[in-house]
């Protein structure tokens, strides 16, 4: 089943050319990966396909329906989005956070019920942030507030997740852990990820689908062994790579 | 709790500035005031406090209101009604509207909230130019829009004859010694909750960035519309009512923050409600500190707020950072 499509889809930011004419389908259970180097205007993509920014050309179809003829808080329901940067400006705890992630489930006048705490909670647990709730977000770390993040994304429950550098601030055990749990999830519920990585390792790892971005307007998509090869890589991030095989394990680096 | 506690506080504000002034009255004129069984001369006092107590309960709400709006807007915890200019340009029309001499109290309410209305249409105007109206393009042309008016007014008063320039003094710290017309306040600031209170939860999205409450489902572009005309309405009232009031816009929502409403659906009512207090105090001190002369209530607003704000700040600091950090 397909969740989240796009149909010659042509984006463009400040004149460059992002994507052109891109076809893409996420299905259930499909976990992708987005490369590409800084700039290639993978977090532009990501807003597009989030219904976020518009455009050049082409249609976003979420579940067969085109994204624009959601309703806002509907849509929301269905396909959430991690940004990359974002910090808070005025005081708040933890679980007031995370529980933002429940705003397009309650109606206007409803107030957040004990299912919606439950829910809080186990997406705070689910990223490492039990007994965090009573913090202030001021004085969380930069890991932490990641995590924070991940666990209000989790709270919103999307089917279709798109995830803007998951691992950006996360020490190793948390990098490992975070995309585990996620793509676990996305696999066993039928839901659909797509992730901006900057380690081509961990999208080797834990991505079945990978997507390239040039930064002209040229795309590569497929499956991640038939993309994943040191050339089409070196080409992608115009330096050269090594390439240093483990089993059936590949690992690239850059030289 | 804290809607209760604040409501209570308001009502004692209240009785407050009815009781007190230059005659005192006692707690049982006041029931006899109710009831009807009052002497003349205790009636039309009552009269006349009501009044301006009526004007400081809608002013402070007013103000407290437009200042938490004006806060999410531009996600911005410096932001206070005054800082787009809405002010500014009443300003401007008030004291050209007494520059002229064109007397009476409705002459100069009804040209600042002209002013106001003319500053609020030109800075969005300019801001929302090419469509695109991020906080920092709307506060930097709010800003400098405001620092035009400043000119304007420094310009006006000084062409002024000396005879007018107290009024106009006044008028620019804040009165609440002239004014009338407290129904209009009132019922703008009903309005402004009518139109506040159903967005509340919206906010909390929206004051965690207008990307992540995008993606949250807000209708982020119509709900900073909203929120752009509600405050700057609610501004034009106030300052149309009683000139500027400082401090109150800025620092009551903090103060309710501090005190644990960080959830819009609270932090909104709580403001209205602290920032009426608020007024009610220090009007009651204006008018009986150094009476019979009557001080500028912007000035008290300012003495009372800051020891109170800075005492919580660093009560909030001990208590290890619970909301107090980044006020």
């Amino acid at each position: 089943m397909t969740l989240l499509a796009c149909r010659g889809l042509t984006v463009e930011i400040a004149g460059r050319r992002v994507c052109e004419a891109l076809d893409l389908q996420l299905d259930a259970g499909q976990c992708w990966g987005m490369l590409g180097c800084n700039g290639a205007g993978k977090t532009t993509l990501l807003h597009t396909l989030a219904g976020l920014r518009a455009a050049q050309d082409g249609e976003i179809l979420l579940a067969d329906r085109p994204l624009t003829a959601w309703p806002d808080r509907e849509r929301a329901r269905h396909l959430g989005l991690l940004l990359q940067d974002n910090r808070e400006v005025f005081p708040g705890t933890v679980l007031e956070t995370v529980l933002i992630g429940r705003h397009p489930h309650l109606q206007r006048w409803e107030w957040e019920g004990e299912a919606d705490l439950a829910k809080a909670r186990s997406a705070l647990a689910a990223v490492d942030l039990a007994g965090f709730e009573a913090r202030d977000v001021a004085t969380l770390s930069g890991g932490e507030y990641q995590r924070l993040q991940i666990a209000t994304l989790l709270a919103q429950a999307p089917r279709v997740m798109l995830l803007d550098e998951p691992v950006n601030h996360l020490d190793l055990k948390h990098q490992a852990a975070i995309l585990t749990r996620l793509t676990d999830m996305a696999r066993q519920a039928g839901h659909a990820l797509l992730m901006v990585l900057h380690d081509v390792n961990l999208a080797a790892r834990y991505c079945d689908h990978l997507l390239l971005i040039y930064g002209n307007g040229e795309t590569r998509q497929g499956g991640r062994d038939a993309v994943l090869d040191k050339p089409a890589l070196e080409r992608l991030y115009g330096c050269a790579l090594r390439e240093i095989r483990d089993g059936t394990q590949r690992w690239f680096m850059a030289d | 709790m804290l809607l209760g506690g604040l409501a209570a506080l308001t009502l004692l504000s209240f009785l407050l500035a009815l009781t007190s002034g230059s005659v005192a009255l006692e707690w049982t004129s006041l029931w006899q005031g109710l009831n009807g069984t009052a002497p003349e001369p205790v009636r039309q006092i009552l009269l006349l406090r009501l009044e301006r107590a009526l004007n400081a309960l809608a002013c402070g709400g007013l103000l407290a209101l437009a200042g938490a709006l004006l806060q999410v807007l531009l996600r911005n915890p410096l932001a206070d009604p005054y800082v787009l200019g809405v002010s500014g340009g009443a300003s401007a029309g008030a004291l050209s509207a007494l520059l002229l001499g064109l007397g009476g109290w409705w002459a100069a309410t009804g040209s600042a909230f002209l002013g106001a209305l003319l500053s609020m249409m030109l800075v969005f105007g300019l801001a929302h130019g090419r469509g695109h109206w991020g906080p920092t393009r709307l506060l930097l042309t709010g800003v400098v829009v405001a620092a035009g008016w400043g000119a304007l007014i420094s310009f006006l008063l000084a062409i002024s004859p000396d005879t007018h320039l107290r009024g106009m003094l006044f008028w620019l710290m804040g009165d609440l010694s002239m004014t009338r017309l407290s129904a209009g306040g009132l019922a703008l600031l009903g309005l402004g909750m009518l139109v506040a209170l159903p967005l509340a939860r919206e906010l909390n999205v929206l004051v965690r960035g207008e990307l992540r409450a995008g993606a949250l489902g807000v209708a982020v572009s119509r709900l900073r519309l909203v929120l752009y005309f509600a405050a700057s309405l609610l501004t034009a009232g106030a300052v149309a009512i009683a000139g500027n009031i400082g401090f109150v816009g800025l620092v009551v929502p903090h103060l309710v923050r501090l005190l644990g409403g960080r959830d819009h659906r609270v932090l909104l009512p709580a403001a209205v409600l602290l920032g009426a207090s608020l007024l009610l105090v220090a009007d009651t001190l204006a008018r009986t500190l150094l009476a019979p002369q009557q001080l500028p209530v912007g000035v008290v607003t300012a003495l009372l707020g800051v020891p109170v704000f800075l005492y919580l700040l660093q009560r909030g600091h001990r208590a290890g950072g619970q909301g107090g950090e980044r006020p």
